[in-house]
């Protein structure tokens, strides 16, 4: 074998053998991400796992069905929204009727009403059917109060809609 | 040179990679995990629907934890868990759940599909302090997390049809998803009239999103927590949570106070920080 080849080899081997070891040197220079310091805490940990796997995050995309709301007998529309800007309005998807009369938030039943009028619910593309129904309430002034009440159809839970404080009044200054 | 060489050298090269004694372990110890970043800009567009559907957890939660199990959920034999249900379909629940011994305001949300996604977690407007839980805490090894609790409610229920076994359970903060480490530190004080103190430092390096404190008191008396020397409030409450992160700085020495005043009492507090580092 000619010479010069050898040389040539030799030094290329050398090479990439020093690539490799700068390489890991840089890695160990560099050291571990740094930390915060914790100093005089009876216990320090880290309790996180991983992000959400691939299958978590297509779990998460498809959870999406937004309900479209329409009264049965097509006079009223609604349409469920999750409020957006308010944070104590927490999962509490925002009804808003067609004639723009009345916005209203899904809560927690405070009793159980009476169903009267129905209108159909129909989460779009999920086969999820509510219910929708307006019955009247004693307000603390003697008015009477529509308060629509949601109705699961398969489980029979009941939500009651009534108009969260500080959400309605924002909702209504808006409009 | 001759061929012998060659092969000397390249037997070298091969066994130095081999060896490969210069690398060094990124993931270091005590649990720490480096994580990849989810695309989930990417997700939310793939996720658009002419229906304007948004997505509940990227809009809604916060600090989470997560498992999937190896088999369906009959939502059915599940539903009576939760406290309340707040959306309900054929494929999935989300309510809030009631935890053992602990207040209203510490109840987190689950969301369980019938494909065996169990996701419980808190909203972006509450502190991630939120996940500690001192019920059953005596001091020593890290409290458990409330969330993860939560899950063991929901899997507790499904065991009692099935042999399964526990998942090891995921944290995720929906809220800062670039965040891909979570610190806790405790302390606890049992003297009566008497402060314990730590400090934190945040390097350089480290992207802080978020530090929050949980407080728990055992005793009918008070505790107070404090930072920098200046009490952030004083507590009857048996729980409370708080939110510094406005107050921390970099490469600044904070210190946290702890203080009881109940001989037959014990307090205690957690510092959370969500942050990023290494990446």
């Amino acid at each position: 074998m000619n010479r010069s080849i050898i040389w040539l080899l030799a030094a290329l081997l050398i090479g990439i053998m020093a690539w490799f070891l700068l390489g890991h040197w840089s890695h160990a220079l560099v050291g571990p991400p740094p930390e915060p310091i914790v100093e005089g805490a009876d216990e320090v940990g880290w309790i996180l796992g991983p992000v959400p796997e691939a299958e978590l995050q297509k779990e998460v995309g498809r959870i999406l069905p937004r309900p479209l709301v329409e009264y049965s007998n097509g006079a009223l529309g609604l349409t469920l929204e999750r409020p957006q800007t308010s944070p104590s309005a927490f999962a509490r998807p925002l009804i808003e009727y067609s004639n723009g009369a009345l916005a209203m938030a899904l809560e927690r039943p405070q009793s159980h009403y009476i169903a009267l009028p129905r209108p159909l619910v129909e989460y779009a593309g999920s086969g999820m059917a509510l219910v929708l129904e307006q019955i009247p309430e004693i307000g603390s002034l003697g008015q009477i109060k529509p308060r629509p009440l949601v109705e699961y159809a398969d489980a029979g839970w009941i939500i009651g809609l009534s108009p969260p404080v500080g959400l309605l009044q924002e909702e209504r200054g808006k409009k | 040179m001759k061929i012998k060489h060659l092969t000397a050298i390249g037997f070298l090269v091969v066994g130095i990679l081999l060896l490969n004694p210069f690398e060094w372990d990124r993931t270091g110890d005590n649990n720490g995990i480096l994580l990849e970043t989810p695309s989930f800009i990417a997700l939310a567009a793939e996720a658009q629907t002419p229906q304007k559907g948004v997505n509940f957890l990227q809009q809604e939660a916060g600090i989470s934890a997560y498992v999937k199990l190896d088999q369906a959920i009959d939502l059915k034999t599940i539903k009576g868990t939760f406290k309340t249900i707040e959306t309900v379909s054929d494929q999935y629940i989300i309510g809030e759940m009631a935890l053992p011994n602990l207040p209203d305001y510490a109840d987190p949300h689950v969301y369980v599909n019938k494909e065996g996604w169990i996701v419980a977690y808190y909203s972006n407007s509450e502190p991630a302090s939120k996940i500690v839980q001192w019920i059953g805490y005596s001091g020593g090894v890290m409290p458990r997390a409330t969330l993860e609790d939560a899950i063991r409610q929901i899997f507790d229920i499904l065991r009692r049809t099935a042999a399964i076994p526990f998942p090891s359970v995921h944290y995720y903060d929906f809220e800062y998803p670039a965040a891909n480490r979570i610190m806790v530190a405790t302390k606890l004080s049992s003297q009566n009239g008497g402060t314990e103190t730590f400090y934190l430092t945040i390097p350089q390096g480290v992207r802080l999103f978020e530090a929050s404190w949980s407080f728990y008191h055992t005793g009918s008396g008070v505790g107070r927590v404090g930072m920098d020397g200046t009490w952030l409030a004083k507590y009857t409450r048996q729980l409370f949570y708080g939110d510094v992160t406005s107050k921390i700085k970099v490469q600044f020495k904070h210190s946290f106070q702890l203080w009881n005043n109940e001989s037959s009492g014990t307090s205690y507090l957690a510092v959370i920080l969500i942050y990023q580092t290494g990446q």
